[in-house]
């Protein structure tokens, strides 16, 4: 490292240092920081450079890099495995460090964070604790029975303890829809008969012009999506063709495409005008959709909100009404269980809800040891290789 | 004898539970054994209560049987009382005890080792004897010499043993016994690392002084459950227990009498056994308990001693009559023998393999307490495979492992050389990972094959092995083959699921856990065999489900903790791994991830650095 930008700065200090290649050349002027073993995100002494971002500069670095010994490009996600190794996060952390990178929206970045600083590991260690404590009871009932100072039966207590235990557990793994919603986005379809305004609506959300819209009823055919960060929550809004009986055998399809879009979607935006009005009820609509009346300022009508594109008005309660309608789903829980995570809190439940029905002492134990098990693996405790493997191959490269 | 009298293969030190399962185990595999011991007389000495198995050490019992070791058999030779532990519970942890008769014990162990033409030499061994390392043999305290190949030490509590009574503190190996001293030098001598147990034992009490009248009776099963499979019949008449119980009298003594226990003034340095604790620690400890039980256990039918289990204790003598006569029933009790606490050197078995050799000492192994456990049963376990690798490393044989999830051993042994002791270490069932699978009752069907090949298991108990194993299996077969719809069991009287399933008759004793009779008793094709083997299959049948689940965890942890660590995996620095772990690995050398796992402190991301660095031994390519 001292070949290539002199002598190092003492540790945790950043400097400015010349970079240069092994003739002397200079290739850049890079802030230098080093770290000291145990100091560090992987708990390696590490050297960072901080180097100007421009394409050329940083493959020059990489170049010279290479070429010194012991060096290699780090492979993805291997600065957070070596992280968890020297076990300065576990791997519950190491996921939401995944997310945390890859937030775009405040409530990603606030969830992904919760996780980081260990909530969710928290939660699962006390969860572990609590079994290990009534394993000791039914192990003392079983190994000690002989001794006057310990009951020859288990309390009748702990049936339900379990229950009541395995109930949390489940709480936690069914937060992973709304978790995996709030990762990959929620689903927002635009559902209305046609030329009712949807396509200029999604527009005007999307704060561009994505769909085309024109005033020829049947313009979109194809489903149209778009990312929109909806007051922090994510979400994906699906523009769609507009619902009519046709004979055109394309729009057709766009019809069938629209429905089976409207009926997968977390929330559905059913949408009318003035001169665009449902005949009976729609079909798709289920509890808690918000019905949108369009084109407001050519005439007023029946909706949970009016909108008016063309005048600008309502666009903000929409966004404030679909905001709230999703938030109603989120979990009481401040941390939510990954799709990984969730599977084993779901065995430990029934594995404990199964226990909770046994009378034999030993076989009792035998369900809250694999229990406390499978939530050693939510936290990532031994035997985990599979699942690193699994976790970090989210990453793509460095952290 | 059959060679030299002087030159044996294998030498056994010590005539204690594990000195005399090692020299017979070493005796069955043809090596040519000595027993060094003080005193012949002295040989199956019970020193401490006068009972045999219980839960968990049953289950050592019964694999010791297996292996077609003694103790077993000896139990059920002096037993004088019976109890089934734990038997509303299932049969995984079900744990048949007996009480013996000292002097029957003593004499059916004198007997089988004579029977076996097993030379015991009266002496002190007081040196090991090595020529470039290697054992050759021992040295004898009149300064004779045996050599041998191996040297098997059971030293119990002799070495550098001191006896504590009161404030008063005598050098001693068991009372009556002297301690081994210039041994315990010899063995520091070696580089392991040793430390100090202690451990206790009540008064004893004089039969004929104790009011009967007055205590409650615990009667022996009527229909007993014996230790040893060879077993069919009761030897001895069976006695009954008394039960009584401390009161708040006897907690003030003992309080007052505090500060002249040993265990307070410091006297003791050694840890004691969390799980037996003495007198004086359970009256410290648990100072809101208004009793504590006792249970009062003659020592043999002809014999006028009492065991009061209970009352372990080093107060001064006085104190302790004082405290005894507090006790219902007790009031005009007469104390034979004082109760004391005795403390002792152990070696840290992190010096030892799984086989109990001492890598130290080539053809050295040690059993018993000298490894820090407690119970009889634990150092018989320990003397079996002690004696038997003995043996096998004298006559140029491999050593055999048993596993952790084939034998209570097994776990037994794993546990001491991988983790260590803290305190004395006694068997638990919740100590096994595989509890539903090792049970007492397949102690055989897990062991005696593995025995047979190790040389350890000889013809008799070969040929009834092999029968109780084909009569299992035929009934296993007729119970498996017995299918029949819903409708027709329940044609026949059954509360069976109406969902279209046939089910064989063994489905039902595990799903539904019926009795083998039941079914027996509804349909002629059910072979009748005996009561035992019945009971069995039920065992199988009922924990068939998770033993399943069990096996296919235990297969991937085994693949996973048999990997190799790398050479030196000690000396990495900048890896991540905590000082703690470094010269934890420093003194232990684990040579497998399985290992490193076992021992104390090794926290789960030391193991996952301790894995990566077994697929590679550098991290990526240079």
């Amino acid at each position: 490292m001292r070949s290539l930008a002199g002598d190092l700065p003492r540790a945790r200090y950043m400097a400015l240092r010349t970079l240069r290649d092994m003739d002397g050349e200079p290739i850049d002027q890079a802030l230098v920081v080093r770290f000291l073993e145990d100091a560090s995100f992987t708990g390696e002494r590490v050297v960072e450079l901080h180097l100007h971002g421009g394409r050329a500069t940083v493959s020059r670095v990489l170049r010279e890099l290479a070429a010194l010994p012991g060096l290699r490009m780090a492979e993805p996600g291997e600065f957070t495995r070596r992280a968890v190794h020297a076990g300065r996060m576990d791997l519950a952390q190491a996921e939401s460090l995944a997310d945390l990178i890859d937030a775009e929206t405040e409530m990603q970045r606030a969830q992904a964070l919760a996780l980081l600083n260990g909530e969710l590991s928290r939660k699962v260690a006390l969860w572990r604790e609590r079994l290990i404590e009534a394993l000791a009871t039914i192990e003392a009932s079983i190994d000690f029975s002989d001794e006057a100072d310990v009951p020859e039966t288990v309390g009748s207590g702990l049936d339900r303890a379990f229950v009541a235990l395995a109930d949390e557990f489940s709480g936690l793994s069914a937060t992973r829809s709304f978790g995996r919603s709030l990762r990959e986005g929620f689903t927002v379809a635009i559902v209305g008969p046609p030329n009712a305004g949807k396509s200029t609506l999604l527009n005007r959300m999307a704060g561009e012009d994505v769909a085309i819209s024109s005033p020829v009823p049947g313009t979109t055919r194809d489903l149209i999506r778009v990312q929109v960060d909806m007051l922090g929550l994510p979400v994906w809004l699906v523009d769609t063709a507009g619902l009519r009986d046709t004979e055109d055998q394309i729009e057709s399809i766009g019809v069938a495409r629209a429905r089976a879009a409207a009926a997968a979607a977390d929330l559905r935006l059913l949408v009318e005008s003035a001169d665009a009005r449902w005949t009976g009820e729609p079909a798709q609509a289920s509890e808690g959709d918000i019905r949108v009346w369009l084109k407001a300022d050519i005439g007023v009508g029946r909706g949970d909100v009016s909108v008016s594109v063309r005048e600008d008005k309502g666009v903000d309660q929409l966004r404030q009404a679909i905001f709230d309608r999703l938030q109603l789903r989120a979990p009481a829980s401040s941390v939510m269980a990954t799709e990984r995570q969730a599977a084993h809190l779901d065995r430990a439940a029934s594995l404990l809800r199964i226990g909770a029905f046994e009378n034999r002492p030993e076989i009792v134990a035998e369900h809250v040891r694999q229990a406390a098990r499978e939530l050693e693996l939510v936290v990532g405790a031994v035997d985990v290789e599979q699942v690193l493997d699994d976790v970090f191959s989210r990453f793509c490269i460095g952290k | 004898m059959k060679r030299s009298d002087r030159s044996f293969d294998v030498i056994i030190v010590g005539g204690g539970h594990a000195g005399v399962e090692a020299a017979l185990a070493a005796n069955r595999l043809g090596a040519h054994v000595a027993l060094v011991t003080h005193r012949f007389a002295a040989l199956g000495e019970m020193s401490c209560n006068p009972a045999i198995g219980g839960i968990g050490k049953s289950h050592l019992v019964r694999e010791i049987d297996a292996l077609d070791g003694m103790m077993a058999a000896a139990g059920d030779a002096a037993a004088i009382h019976y109890r089934l532990l734990n038997r509303s519970k299932g049969p995984a942890v079900q744990g048949p005890r007996t009480q013996s008769d000292r002097a029957l014990y003593r004499a059916f162990v004198q007997r089988f080792i004579q029977r076996a033409g097993l030379p015991v030499i009266e002496g002190e061994a007081v040196d090991l004897l090595q020529d470039a390392g290697r054992i050759a043999g021992v040295e004898l305290a009149d300064g004779s010499r045996l050599s041998s190949r191996a040297v098997v030490l059971t030293t119990g509590t002799f070495l550098r043993g001191v006896l504590h009574v009161g404030l008063r503190r005598s050098e001693g190996g068991r009372i009556r016994d002297a301690a081994s001293v210039r041994l315990a030098d010899r063995i520091r001598d070696l580089g392991v690392s040793i430390g100090r147990l202690k451990t206790g034992t009540p008064p004893r009490l004089d039969r004929r002084s104790i009011d009967w009248g007055r205590i409650a009776r615990q009667d022996t099963d009527a229909e007993p459950v014996f230790l040893s499979f060879l077993t069919n019949r009761i030897e001895n008449a069976q006695i009954s227990c008394g039960v009584t119980g401390t009161t708040a009298g006897t907690h003030e003594i003992v309080r007052a009498g505090l500060s002249e226990s040993p265990l307070f003034s410091g006297a003791i340095t050694g840890t004691g056994p969390r799980y037996c604790p003495s007198i004086e620690d359970k009256v410290h400890r648990f100072a809101d308990r208004s009793s504590h039980q006792i249970f009062l256990e003659p020592e043999g039918l002809e014999s006028d001693l009492v065991y009061p289990n209970g009352i372990s204790t080093s107060l001064p003598e006085a104190t302790q009559q004082e405290m005894v006569r507090s006790i219902p029933g007790l009031e005009d009790a007469r104390i034979v023998t004082p109760g004391y606490a005795i403390e002792y050197d152990y070696v840290d078995p992190h010096a030892l393999s799984h086989d109990l050799a001492c890598p130290a000492a080539p053809g050295l192994f040690l059993a018993g307490q000298i490894n820090g456990t407690t119970g009889y049963e634990e150092a018989a376990a320990q003397g079996l495979v002690a004696g038997l690798n003995a043996a096998r490393f004298a006559l140029g044989r491999e050593s055999v492992i048993l596993r952790r999830d084939q034998a209570y051993i097994g776990v037994l042994i794993d546990d001491l050389v991988t983790k260590g002791v803290s305190e004395p270490y006694r068997m638990f069932t919740s100590r096994s990972e595989h509890r539903l699978a090792m049970r007492p009752d397949n102690a055989d069907q897990r062991l005696t094959p593995v025995g047979r090949d190790a040389g350890c298991v000889g013809e008799g108990r070969w040929r009834a092995f092999c029968a109780k194993r084909e009569a299992l299996s035929a009934l296993r077969d007729a119970l498996s083959r017995h299918r029949r719809s819903p409708g027709e069991w329940q044609a026949l009287g059954l509360a069976v699921r109406g969902d279209g399933v046939r089910r064989s008759a063994y489905d039902l004793v595990s799903q539904q856990r019926l009795r083998v009779r039941e079914i027996r008793a509804l349909t002629s094709d059910i072979p009748c065999t005996e009561t035992v083997l019945e009971e069995q299959i039920e065992a199988e049948a009922l924990y068939a489900p998770y033993v399943r689940s069990e096996s296919a965890r235990s297969e991937l942890a085994g693949s996973d903790m048999t990997r190799v660590l790398p050479e030196g995996i000690a000396e990495l620095t900048g890896s991540g791994l905590s000082n703690e772990v470094l010269n934890r690995l420093r003194n232990h050398r684990p040579r497998t991830l399985g290992e490193a796992a076992a021992m104390e402190g090794v926290t789960p991301a030391a193991l996952e650095i301790l894995r990566a660095h077994s697929l590679r031994s550098l991290p990526g390519p240079a």
